[in-house]
């Protein structure tokens, strides 16, 4: 049980690569985000 | 994050430093959902970063701890769940794009897959790490990695650091020069040969991996387009490859060793590349399918090899590993894959187009040298043929560079290639054991 704690611990970090890839370009629209500040956020 | 939590990991133990994981994902994900601006959504992507930094730092060792004769196959299973994420996430994104739902919902997703190994942590007993079991000392996991590994870690994370607050240049690898004596003076070591070998690797490794993603993809929707099948398919499909083959890990490794795994790996990465460069149509998915294969088992292979050879420098070892990995990709490969677009660009303007190029070429200057490439600036103020024209070129050389980038699973090629001979002439790749 204790591998799988850790598989979906990485699995959860992938998800949110993933799910703020898609959510950028709303990000972007509702808080006027340059193009400088969306790379830093996907940067981090 | 990675490399501060393998510092202190053995020390304050797994499971607490997974809670912390467990509660920086979590606040991470509150702080995103009641965001305002800019500095709410940076300060919850950076928690994020802390999250995931603290969560990799407890998994890689606790596994290579918990499965100490099949490590190279545990973790590549392990690092199956990667994909497996990109894959649920891909296909959440791709249910939810028709529909009109708010980022909200999206992010407050993440609270499904972060609960659940919140609830399967809750009564587990973490295994103490076999350099620990062994009562090898702290001082002597440091010696492993040694003044010339850690060395190899700050010069990116400095230089990183540096870029984002617009620090002089000198200041990050003045920075790391000066740690790194510092941990010399402590540990009296420059670090295992082999094991600064596989960290220098990882360089062109991560930048094979994880850089020539978004080229990659760009390249495979104008295919998928024409086959009517939406863009993000191309990610939930290479993904899934991955996941399926880091899955059967174990007869792969069992056949052909771990260090006869990356060979053949990065020999099918590069003939994926290449064959990438010169695909057309469909074929652009086949050449992309060996790429997938090829790259599928390189990174927890390396993790596997570390641990395996290297279970004296605990959990340090292999967290370097991934360090070097994750911030070189953004410090030196990108950047280079990058220039090697630009030039390829620049060079089909100047021998097609010159009339253009004379138009919209500018100088710049980079960490490695000035370069000449096209300002987007003076290409948007071209008439519309024009910048069609510009338009379907840089299609063309960038697909044409991907046999450039070869280069990165080339040298890999060949730095694998001298370890499996230099141990075959030591009687083979053996696991090391401690007692």
């Amino acid at each position: 049980m204790l591998f799988w704690a850790c598989f979906t611990s990485i699995g959860a970090t992938s998800a949110v690569f993933a799910i703020r890839g898609q959510v950028i370009m709303d990000w972007a629209a509702e808080f006027a985000l340059t193009e400088t500040q969306k790379g830093d956020i996907l940067g981090v | 994050m990675i490399v501060l939590a393998s510092l202190i990991v053995d020390r304050i133990g797994y499971g607490r430093m997974m809670v912390f994981a467990f509660c920086c994902h979590i606040l991470s994900t509150v702080i995103l959902l009641m965001a305002e601006g800019y500095w709410w959504l940076y300060l919850g992507t950076f928690m994020v970063s802390i999250g995931n930094g603290a969560a990799q730092a407890v998994a890689d060792p606790v596994v290579a701890s918990m499965y100490r004769r099949n490590k190279t196959a545990m973790l590549n299973i392990l690092h199956a769940s990667w994909p497996a994420g990109m894959v649920v996430g891909g296909v959440v994104g791709i249910a939810l794009a028709a529909s009109d739902v708010a980022w909200q919902w999206r992010i407050a997703m993440l609270f499904i897959p972060m609960g659940l190994y919140g609830l399967l942590l809750v009564g587990r007993r973490f295994p103490v790490h076999e350099r620990v079991a062994a009562g090898v000392s702290e001082r002597e996991m440091y010696r492993e990695t040694g003044a010339l590994g850690l060395w190899l870690v700050l010069i990116f994370l400095f230089v990183e650091i540096g870029r984002i607050f617009g620090l002089p240049f000198w200041l990050g690898p003045a920075l790391s020069v000066l740690l790194s004596l510092g941990f010399l003076a402590y540990t009296r070591s420059m670090g295992r040969p082999v094991l600064l070998f596989l960290l220098v690797l990882m360089i062109p490794l991560a930048t094979t991996e994880l850089g020539t993603d978004s080229w990659i993809t760009s390249l495979m929707e104008v295919p998928m387009r024409d086959m009517a099948v939406h863009a993000g398919w191309v990610l939930v499909y290479t993904s899934f490859i991955m996941m399926i083959l880091r899955f059967c890990a174990a007869p792969v490794v069992r056949l052909l060793t771990p260090l006869g795994l990356m060979v053949a790996s990065c020999a099918l990465a590069c003939a994926g590349l290449i064959s990438l460069s010169q695909a057309a149509g469909i074929g652009i998915l086949l050449a992309a399918t060996l790429y997938g294969i090829g790259k599928a088992y390189l990174w927890p292979t390396v993790l596997g090899i570390v641990a395996e050879r290297f279970p004296r420098g605990g959990a340090l070892s292999i967290n370097a590993v991934s360090a070097v990995g994750m911030m070189s990709v953004g410090v030196a490969g990108t950047v280079f894959l990058g220039q090697i677009q630009d030039r390829a660009v620049e060079g089909e303007l100047r021998d097609h187009r010159p009339s253009l190029h004379a138009r919209v070429v500018t100088t710049k200057a980079s960490a490695f040298g000035d370069f000449e490439t096209v300002d987007p600036a003076k290409a948007r103020a071209l008439p519309a043929a024009d910048q069609q024209a510009i338009s379907e070129l840089t299609a063309r050389a960038s697909q044409q560079a991907l046999a450039t980038s070869a280069i990165f699973p080339a040298v890999m090629l060949a730095g694998y290639l001298f370890l499996l001979l230099l141990f075959r002439r030591k009687g083979g790749y053996h696991p090391v054991e401690l007692q």
